[in-house]
């Protein structure tokens, strides 16, 4: 649940969402009883291990889930109408306009056959189909160089193969801009790249945020990366939130055991790390097909008890909200 | 110092023309592949049990009208000494050198024991016919199997679709053979349709009327070839598209707001016309196969029935000419390929400069 | 899900399935399920139509054949006898054979007796010596069903060793055979395979040109098998079970053969259905051009040869085409077989 705040309107809502996937090994549930709250100029974290649902979210939000994954309950909200009552056209406009998304592997999202140039144009062209030419190249240029690619006019003839990858999630991010949109989904946008370029983009987010006054909904299975940046933060697990708070408090005061597990084993950069610091959550993620009514987190749980493996409890608010019947002391 | 320059200018070259060089470099790599081609059919020619050569040459003294021995019986001296002639007692290279002699300067590979014209000109007119038959059917096998593997890509897991793949199938395992007497035995039986492929008057005695009695001619034999190979190239075409549509890209174009009739054609199809061009090649190669038996058993004068009646008259050398020259028009067609695709596809065209 | 389950699901699976049963059971017991053997002559038979009915006033519903009377000995035409029937019965003692070369029988599955005056039993018409066609297709299927068996065992042997070297080594060698590869592939492949025939002399008996086209159509079919194994051993070759296995001192063959290969196994499943009945229209294609297997041997493609099924022959004896179609539903069988084993093992084919 995510914590109230009367005062804004959130730009985005997503409530008690519920994804299903049709696989030949049956019926997989891949988000359960989802809800969160993106807030305009604000970075909201979804964190969680990978298979966790996360990625799978984002791509029910902008509807591009695969033919075979179905979202069987809740509703997605931007500024208050519901996504999933559009039709295919007003969907198409809101992609790139209302809501932009970048995605893992960034040199996977382009077109071999095209070079930049075109895809600006084609990009640009989506959404003000009027633009001239020139307007279109000075617009690219522009995005080019705000991301941080230098040399705009000799690279933008360039073809995607032609670039790194850490150019080309810039591109990408770029892109996503180039019909300037309030919300930016950024779906893992630095796992595949070095860590050093990781830095890079996650800094060019972060001024991005700031210059243009983005919402940004920032997926990540890098609870420490997620840190720096985030004004809030949502812990993911086996399809269901289980904590969702301010990301100072949540960093400082973990109420839901798995937070913590995952804050413990987290790599922070310029600190020591011997074995008792760094602490691996031992067990696995729960079967995806047979789900549970109790806590999903039971199984792998330093302090379960039995009433935990019988049923989730509801939503508690005490700094964070979260869905653990512990109170945040004993954690 | 003058050679100094030139030898970096030479150097810088692959850099400065990236394309000419690639395309250089393909037909260099081509001809050394049918130079060693023809020696390896040439060692093969000379490894085989030695009667395919002795009955050949035993046919070209017959045929010889000033053969004045007794009927029949050609003794061994005269073999040998017909083998001395014809260059067959050498070893294999030496007969290859003297064979390409032969072709590039002489330009004369002799006379056919099939019907005694040069070898050369039988080649030449047959072949023309075969690359018309075959160019006409891989135009329509390529446009209807796109028009239709893109269409039922955007109706996949419908039953339209499946329906039309298990059809498709059906075709693909259909025995080319029984295919095409089915179609001769239709066209007779119907009489729609001449049994035989081409037309009874040479093409100088009435252009128009020629064309159209071609067609009409052709238009059995071509549905053959067509029903044999639109099973297989549709389905292909649908996986690519399908393939192509469940790749990332796609899926980042969708979230940019791409309107969906672009994604399918200026990116999905785009794509897959790519490993379409490369794969024609081994198509057309294929349709040379088929045209085999086709122009067999509709008695058009292609290639391939001149490939056939080389070989039931044994006739050695014209057998070996026809190999040579069908393996050529393949490379060529995987060469024009390879370039088709270096020009569309920037990932090759640009691998130099990247 | 597992595989035969998967596979079972689908219709054209299971009737496939039960096809090949049907076909390599009776290929396997031809001598008994054939009225005669496939060189009997009836002599003044040639031509004849198949004469078995369902049904006559004499002997009610039953199979039972008619005698036919030849009116045309020119053009072999013949008419059907009214109120000449002989019953055919099942199991019956018929010519003298010996099941698969050693067991002497005289026990047929249907028949109308071996007396001379008992009128032969012709299911699907006779061929120009008089020969029983369902006899002989029967025997042929000895040849044709196996040879697809033989001839992409052959080539598939030479695909995984040369492919697996090729993907295993790289380098030159996987140069070398590579070009090798494309050099057998670059010929078309009908042309190669006459072209291959050609060097070899023409006069064999039909053991040895049964060897040696198989052998010839393994030649010409080893390229785009190698080419897949190369391709995927490439990429296995670099799992870490691998490099721990060369780590530990494992010989490389043991980790190619015995490690590698075997992870190939349902691809090579696949590939040997679709490929089977591409070595038996190989076959077929050399008989039918008459440079396969010729008399007194005995295959489909022979069945069909060209002089065989000439137009005029089929206007006047349809019946020649019965060897095609079961051609046919041998080639369809595979095809379906492998496209479901296909489905069933990729396991991404709900992503589509």
């Amino acid at each position: 649940m995510p914590p109230d705040r009367k005062a804004t309107a959130p730009l985005l809502t997503v409530k008690n969402l519920a994804i299903d996937f049709n696989t030949p090994q049956g019926i997989l549930h891949a988000v359960r009883d989802l809800s969160l709250d993106v807030y305009p100029q604000q970075l909201l974290a979804l964190v969680g291990e990978s298979g966790s649902g996360k990625s799978v979210t984002a791509h029910a939000i902008l509807r591009l889930l695969p033919r075979n994954g179905q979202v069987t309950g809740g509703d997605i909200c931007y500024k208050g109408n519901s996504l999933l009552a559009m039709d295919e056209d007003e969907m198409r406009q809101l992609r790139g306009k209302g809501i932009a998304i970048i995605f893992q592997e960034p040199g996977r999202s382009f077109d071999p056959l095209y070079p930049i140039s075109r895809v600006f144009q084609e990009t640009i062209r989506a959404h003000n189909s009027t633009a001239s030419k020139e307007e279109i190249y000075n617009q690219s240029l522009a995005l080019l160089g705000e991301v941080g690619i230098v040399n705009p006019q000799q690279r933008i003839v360039n073809y995607p193969h032609q670039f790194s990858g850490g150019q080309l999630q810039r591109i990408n991010i770029a892109l996503a801009l180039a019909s300037d949109p309030q919300l930016l989904i950024a779906d893992e946008p630095t796992t595949a790249l070095d860590l050093t370029i990781q830095a890079e983009i996650i800094a060019l987010l972060s001024r991005l945020q700031l210059e243009r006054g983005l919402a940004i909904l920032f997926i990540s299975h890098d609870i420490a990366l997620v840190g720096n940046i985030a004004d809030e933060i949502a812990i993911m697990y086996a399809g269901r939130i289980l904590e969702y708070g301010s990301c100072k408090t949540l960093f400082q005061h973990p109420h839901h055991p798995y937070s913590a597990a995952l804050l413990r084993s987290a790599i922070t950069i310029g600190q020591h790390h011997s074995r008792q610091t760094l602490q691996a959550i031992p067990g696995t993620v729960p079967d995806p097909y047979h789900q549970d009514s109790g806590c999903p987190f039971a199984p792998r749980c330093p302090l379960v008890e039995e009433l935990c493996r019988r049923a989730l409890p509801a939503w508690q608010s005490e700094k964070t909200n979260h869905r653990c019947r512990l109170s945040g002391s004993k954690v | 110092m003058k050679l100094d320059r030139l030898f970096r200018l030479i150097s810088h070259l692959p850099q400065r023309y990236p394309f000419s060089f690639f395309i250089g470099g393909r037909l260099v790599s081509m001809t050394v592949m049918l130079l060693l081609l023809g020696l390896v059919l040439f060692a093969l020619m000379q490894l085989s049990p030695g009667d395919v050569v002795d009955s050949y040459v035993r046919s070209v003294i017959l045929q010889q009208s000033d053969y004045q021995g007794e009927d029949n019986i050609i003794s061994e001296e005269e073999i040998a000494r017909a083998r001395a002639r014809l260059g067959l007692d050498q070893p294999f290279y030496r007969q290859y050198a003297r064979w390409l002699r032969q072709l590039l300067v002489e330009r004369d590979l002799g006379r056919s024991l099939v019907s005694r014209a040069p070898i050369l000109f039988l080649i030449r007119s047959r072949m023309i016919n075969s690359l018309i038959l075959n160019l006409i059917s891989l135009f329509f096998l390529t446009i209807i199997s796109f028009a239709l593997g893109i269409y039922f890509s955007s109706k996949v897991g419908s039953p339209v679709d499946l329906g039309a793949t298990l059809v498709a199938l059906f075709l693909h395992a259909f025995p080319g053979i029984l295919l095409l007497i089915l179609l001769q035995l239709l066209g007779a039986l119907s009489g729609l349709f001449p049994v035989t492929a081409y037309p009874d008057f040479p093409y100088h005695e009435a252009p128009g009327r020629f064309v159209f009695s071609y067609l009409h001619h052709v238009f059995l034999p071509l549905l053959g070839a067509f029903l044999g190979g639109i099973g297989g190239t549709m389905r292909y075409i649908r996986a690519t598209m399908l393939d192509q549509l469940g790749k990332p890209y796609i899926t980042a174009l969708r979230a940019r707001g791409i309107a969906e009739p672009r994604i399918y054609f200026a990116h999905a199809f785009r794509n897959t016309l790519n490993p379409y061009i490369t794969s024609s090649a081994t198509l057309f190669a294929g349709l040379f196969s088929g045209s085999l038996i086709l122009e067999i058993i509709f008695a058009y004068p292609g290639i391939g029935r001149l490939m056939y009646e080389a070989l039931r008259q044994e006739d050695v050398n014209l057998v070996l000419a026809n190999t040579m020259f069908i393996s050529f028009l393949a490379l060529v067609g995987y060469t024009l390929a390879d370039i088709a695709l270096a020009l569309v596809d920037p990932r090759i065209r640009y691998r130099k400069t990247a | 899900m597992n595989i035969v389950a998967r596979v079972l699901r689908r219709p054209t699976a299971r009737i496939s399935i039960a096809v090949l049963i049907l076909l390599y059971g009776t290929m396997l017991f031809c001598e008994f399920f054939s009225p005669y053997h496939a060189t009997t002559v009836f002599r003044d038979h040639s031509y004849h139509p198949p004469n078995v009915v369902l049904y006559s006033s004499q002997y009610g519903l039953r199979p039972q054949v008619q005698s036919h009377a030849l009116i045309d000995s020119l053009n072999w035409s013949y008419v059907r006898i009214k109120d000449e029937y002989t019953p055919i019965r099942l199991l019956v003692r018929g010519s003298e054979y010996r099941m698969w070369g050693i067991i002497p029988m005289r026990l047929h599955l249907f028949g109308t007796g071996s007396s001379d005056s008992s009128y032969p039993v012709f299911l699907l018409g006779a061929d120009h010596l008089g020969r029983d066609l369902f006899s002989r297709i029967l025997y042929g299927s000895r040849i044709s069903l196996t040879i697809g068996f033989i001839g992409i065992g052959i080539s598939l042997l030479i695909a995984i060793v040369l492919g697996g070297l090729a993907g295993y080594y790289g380098g030159i060698v996987d140069w070398g055979i590579i070009r090798l590869a494309e050099f057998f592939s670059l010929i078309p492949g009908l042309y190669l395979l006459l072209f291959l025939r050609s060097v070899l002399s023409r006069n064999l008996d039909s053991g040895q040109s049964f060897l040696i086209i198989t052998a010839i159509l393994a030649l010409v079919g080893w390229p785009g098998s190698a080419r897949l194994i190369r391709g995927l051993v490439h990429s296995i070759k670099r799992e870490d079970y691998i490099v721990a296995a060369q780590l530990q001192g494992v010989p490389t063959m043991a980790i190619l053969f015995r490690h590698i290969i075997p992870q190939l196994s349902s691809i090579l499943i696949v590939s040997v259905t679709l490929g089977i009945p591409g070595f038996i229209l190989g076959e077929t294609v050399l008989s039918y051009l008459g440079l396969g297997i010729v008399d007194p041997a005995v295959s489909w493609g022979s069945l069909i040869n060209r002089e065989i099924t000439s137009l005029s022959n089929l206007r006047n004896f349809p019946w020649f085409l019965y060897p095609g179609f079961f051609l046919l539903l041998v080639t369809l069988a595979y095809n379906f077989m492998g496209d479901t084993l296909r489905d069933a093992f990729d396991p991404h084919w709900y992503e589509r």
